[in-house]
């Protein structure tokens, strides 16, 4: 993740929380096609996404 | 078929192309997180139906790769993600000079899903705590009580960004300590099957 790519790892939040501009967005999203440590960093931070969803609308009952 | 739960499903369960009525409401409970989820990725409405719709009909046509007695949501999150890189690989290749992995990611790169199914809310709490202080702050401010970016910020003193970065490794720490505490769990259940 983070510690995986130098060049952007530290993009990866601000990526998925929508916290980046378009332009930025757009530029992280091409970057994701030939990193793997990205691709990687973004498919556990959705899974943690997708977690914390559910905490919220089910009143933190888990998963 | 009201009463069908996420892990009630029976192997004989597993459908035939396009999958029973039971599968399919399982598979349709996930809808509102995966909607949710695809929020994070893409800026309109029409483009997170779009890609929630192509979510569920993949898992529909990949129902052999899955648990069926499980939780589908690592699953359908990992087609999820699966899908949105193979779309931003469509947007490259009309670039040009953009480097690409020759990874087909195309097919569902499902291994870790089953762990991710596997993780609830209470065990990223449990691990959220274990984090360093900084990361721990930015996180719980953000995942758990639903502040934004700025007021953090703003809180904590620190520039927009260092949030960010705070946050990118908060998680990539998280998912090392939910793997540390579930994988010898997972060997010992594998280990007791084999007998």
């Amino acid at each position: 993740m983070s510690e995986g790519c130098a060049e952007r790892g530290d993009q990866l939040a601000p990526y998925v929380d929508r916290e980046l501009d378009a332009a930025s967005a757009d530029a992280f999203a091409l970057h994701l096609v030939g990193c793997a440590a990205c691709r990687a960093g973004l498919h556990d931070a959705l899974q943690l996404v997708a977690l914390e969803v559910r905490a919220s609308s089910r009143g933190c009952s888990g998963a | 078929m009201p009463g069908v739960r996420v892990g009630e499903l029976q192997p004989s369960d597993r459908p035939e192309p396009g999958g029973s009525e039971a599968v399919r409401r399982v598979l349709a409970e996930q809808l509102p997180v995966l909607r949710a989820v695809a929020r994070n990725l893409v800026r309109n409405t029409a483009e997170v139906e779009d890609l929630v719709q192509d979510v569920f009909e993949r898992a529909l046509r990949s129902l052999h790769r899955i648990d069926l007695g499980a939780n589908p949501r690592g699953w359908m999150v990992t087609i999820l993600h699966n899908l949105h890189i193979d779309r931003c690989r469509q947007r490259a290749r009309m670039q040009a000079h953009v480097p690409c992995d020759d990874v087909a990611i195309s097919a569902p790169e499902a291994g870790e899903a089953p762990i991710w199914s596997a993780i609830t809310i209470d065990d990223v709490r449990r691990a959220a705590a274990q984090l360093p202080d900084e990361l721990r702050e930015a996180y719980a401010m953000f995942a758990l009580d639903g502040r934004s970016y700025i007021d953090i910020a703003a809180t904590l003193g620190i520039p927009k960004a260092t949030v960010g970065t705070r946050l990118s490794r908060a998680r990539a720490r998280l998912k090392q300590l939910l793997i540390a505490e579930l994988e010898p769990a997972r060997a010992a259940a594998a280990e007791g099957g084999d007998r």
